[in-house]
């Protein structure tokens, strides 16, 4: 017997259902996000908290820890802005089955850690997003006003006057130690 | 003329037209330039919408969405595979998103189909050349220039130079390339040589009409003729008076229709922000045809006939296949400052261990038929393509800017199935061994580059030293060897069959002009018809033989 990701996700948020009792489950709070009193137009409050909750594990860095990125709030508005792609509605279905399986995720670790795998995969895709992608609005913003990107060296899409260089930077070959050679393989 | 959701009212009903063309990306935007560049009046559906070009590139996730139907959360699966695939879905299709990267039609796959008995095929038929060389100079295709490779792709270069094997810089329809590293999103310049800027443009000057964002839901055959299944075998056996009859019944059948075939979609408003909820506000369009060609791609050409029951022999959606792609990303020291980001992504391609080279004596079958791609990503797909999350996850991406990447492309030998819900495929165990020797080499290329650290496509598996290469192959978890795995979150946007050409109508949808066996004036003329894939990345493949099915349209029609 086989199974896709989807039913993967959905066995697993059936047994944690069974095993938690999925009205307690569904009406489970997440821990507030940091200035979590904007306007929401896709994500539910709930949605948004869960989301904010699940970024500071994925992705504790200081941006995020004290409020700065709102990584839900820049999902949120990415969705109502501009997502046209159907694959990335389906994301919000498997946001709610995710949240269901939250508290049994320990269990699934030790009992099916494929499961466990796929649901740790999905929470990286959906907190990446609104994170390291343009999803997070720094597009649109002057280099200097950027939090993210700058961050991990990234520059951003190029400026409307940009014209490339005559050559890419060229590597010096010497520079790069063929470890092969030296280590042997 | 290109119309959207705005430009239409519902019940809009269009034609009758000489060609109804299903899909605007390679193979669908050569059909519509060529049949309309004889003359007959042809119109486009395409489901995505028109971006002109100042609409496009710079923004990954925003573009990628718009003009991408991705299935990254709806993955192709089977008993131990996933594979996330991204076809095109815009106005030009997959070659408006496409890394440019432009491989010819290779020979030996026209061997290959030629041995299949798809004659016209053969690399003997001078035709065939003559295409290849128009649809070159028709898109400006040319290697990129050597001091155009970003630093990422010259690591590539720089390992399998050490390494001895076969590498080559490749060759893109691209004129004036800006280099800015957004290709994927759709040139922002305007400079790439897409369908959208060529053929599609080209066929509008000739008055072909295209409607976006128009979702076909069905393909109806209001009639039969002589040559038609089931008539065209009754026909065989009949003579004299009961044959005029059946003749005269055929006759009858088409009054009162506007056309032999009629096309209904349904157009939305592609740039709009979907309902969380329900479906957007459409408006149907109605297109009387006397002949379709199909070039939705193969999930979307098998999907449209199953629904419009059009499913001869039960062959279509089958024999579905695809290049499944992992990647390897690698970590080099702080004084290597990459910026994978920066400058065009794929310009340096591997090919030493591809399929082309099916008949050198160092080629085993059973490891072999693979390239490796030299690429990275922007922040979200980076992201993404390292392993872990929390405080180490962060640090990675930290050195984003010292990584440089390595797709491994297999061409595989395995085939699926594409269902109206959903695609089935597995990769085989001859894919599995490709896919790991592929990955050794890339892991080889790495180190002989300076690599510190190599986070491969295998789930967990991090290599620091060459001594850990071993571990490729001895790479086994729950039971499962390699990437028989479905963690291993393989990818691919090169897809192929669904409605495939071949001699036989019991096992082919089409002949080999790309003309339904059983069904005249219905073809197929996109990546579905493929009876192989070709282990190459696949636009102008698909446009040559898009542009010799065509060309055989005109000679039949």
């Amino acid at each position: 017997m086989s199974f896709s990701r989807r039913r993967f996700i959905k066995s697993a948020a059936m047994v944690a259902g069974a095993m938690v009792g999925p009205w307690s489950l569904a009406g489970r709070e997440a821990r507030a996000a940091v200035g979590a009193a904007k306007t929401l137009s896709i994500l539910t409050r709930s949605e948004y908290n869960y989301i904010n909750a699940m970024a500071r594990e994925i992705i504790p860095d200081e941006p995020v820890l004290n409020g700065q990125v709102d990584v839900a709030g820049n999902i949120d508005r990415f969705f109502a802005m501009d997502n046209s792609s159907p694959d990335f509605l389906v994301m919000l279905r498997f946001l709610r089955l995710i949240r269901m399986a939250d508290p049994v995720l320990p269990l699934l670790r030790r009992t099916s850690p494929f499961i466990h795998e796929d649901v740790i995969s999905f929470k990286r895709t959906i907190c990446f997003l609104g994170y390291y992608s343009d999803a997070n609005g720094e597009a649109e913003i002057s280099p200097a006003e950027r939090v993210v990107w700058p961050r991990i060296g990234y520059g951003g899409p190029k400026d409307d006057d940009w014209w490339p260089p005559d050559q890419e930077v060229q590597l010096d070959p010497d520079a790069l130690t063929d470890r092969i050679k030296e280590e042997g393989a | 003329m290109i119309y959207s959701y705005d430009d239409i009212k519902a019940g809009e009903v269009v034609g009758p037209v000489d060609v109804c063309v299903i899909g605007s990306g390679a193979g669908g935007s050569v059909m519509a330039h060529y049949l309309s560049k004889a003359g007959l009046k042809v119109v486009v559906l395409e489901k995505g919408a028109h971006y002109p070009s100042e609409e496009l590139g710079k923004r990954e996730v925003r573009q990628l969405t718009r003009i991408q139907a991705m299935t990254i959360f709806t993955p192709v699966t089977g008993e131990h595979t996933r594979v996330s695939l991204i076809a095109g879905e815009c106005y030009g299709g997959g070659t408006v998103g496409s890394e440019s990267v432009t491989w010819d039609f290779p020979q030996i796959v026209l061997e290959d189909w030629n041995k299949l008995g798809l004659t016209s095929f053969s690399p003997d038929n001078p035709r065939l050349e003559e295409y290849r060389l128009e649809l070159r100079k028709l898109l400006n295709v040319h290697p990129v220039e050597p001091l155009h490779h970003n630093p990422c792709n010259q690591i590539l270069k720089i390992g399998a130079e050490r390494e001895g094997i076969k590498w080559k810089s490749v060759e893109r329809p691209v004129s004036y390339c800006m280099r800015c590293g957004n290709c994927t999103q759709g040139c922002h310049y305007g400079v790439k040589n897409d369908s959208a800027n060529t053929f599609l443009a080209w066929a509008g000057e000739r008055g072909a009409d295209a409607y976006c964002g128009a979702s076909v839901e069905k393909i109806a055959i209001n009639y039969y003729g002589p040559d038609d299944h089931p008539y065209s075998e009754k026909l065989k056996f009949l003579q004299g008076a009961s044959r005029t009859d059946t003749l005269r019944e055929l006759e009858n059948g088409k009054k009162g229709w506007p056309s032999k075939f009629t096309v209904t979609a349904l157009v939305t408003d592609r740039k709009s922000p979907p309902p969380r909820k329900g479906a957007p506000d459409s408006r149907s369009i109605t297109v009387h045809s006397d002949q379709v060609a199909l070039a939705a791609g193969p999930l979307g050409t098998s999907r449209l006939l199953l629904k419009s029951k059009i499913n001869p022999n039960q062959v279509v959606g089958k024999r579905f296949t695809t290049h499944p792609t992992s990647f390897n990303v690698a970590r080099f020291g702080r004084s290597a400052r990459l910026n994978g980001w920066d400058g065009i992504n794929d310009t340096i391609e591997v090919h030493h261990f591809s399929d082309m080279y099916r008949n050198e004596d160092y080629f085993n079958p059973d490891r072999h038929g693979f390239l490796l791609e030299g690429a990275l990503s922007l922040p979200w797909g980076v992201s993404n393509l390292l392993p872990g999350t929390g405080k180490e996850h962060v640090a990675l991406m930290r050195d984003m800017n010292h990584m440089a990447g390595i797709e491994v492309n297999v061409k595989t030998d395995s085939y699926g199935r594409v269902t109206e819900k959903d695609v089935r495929f597995d990769l085989s165990e001859r894919d599995n061994e490709a896919m790991l020797y592929g990955t050794w080499v890339a892991a080889r290329i790495f180190f002989r580059a300076g690599a510190r650290e190599i986070f491969t496509g295998l789930p967990g598996l991090v290599l620091r030293s060459p001594a850990d290469l071993d571990k490729i192959f001895k790479y086994k978890r729950g039971g499962k060897k390699g990437f028989m795995q479905k963690q291993a979150n393989l990818y691919s946007g090169h897809i192929f069959g669904g409605a495939v050409m071949g001699v036989d109508p019991k096992t082919s949808f089409a002949d080999e002009t790309g003309e339904c066996h059983h069904i005249k004036g219905l073809w197929v003329s996109d990546g579905s018809a493929f009876p192989t894939n070709v282990g190459v990345n696949c636009c102008l493949s698909i446009m040559f033989a898009a542009r010799k099915i065509a060309d055989d349209f005109i000679a039949k029609t």
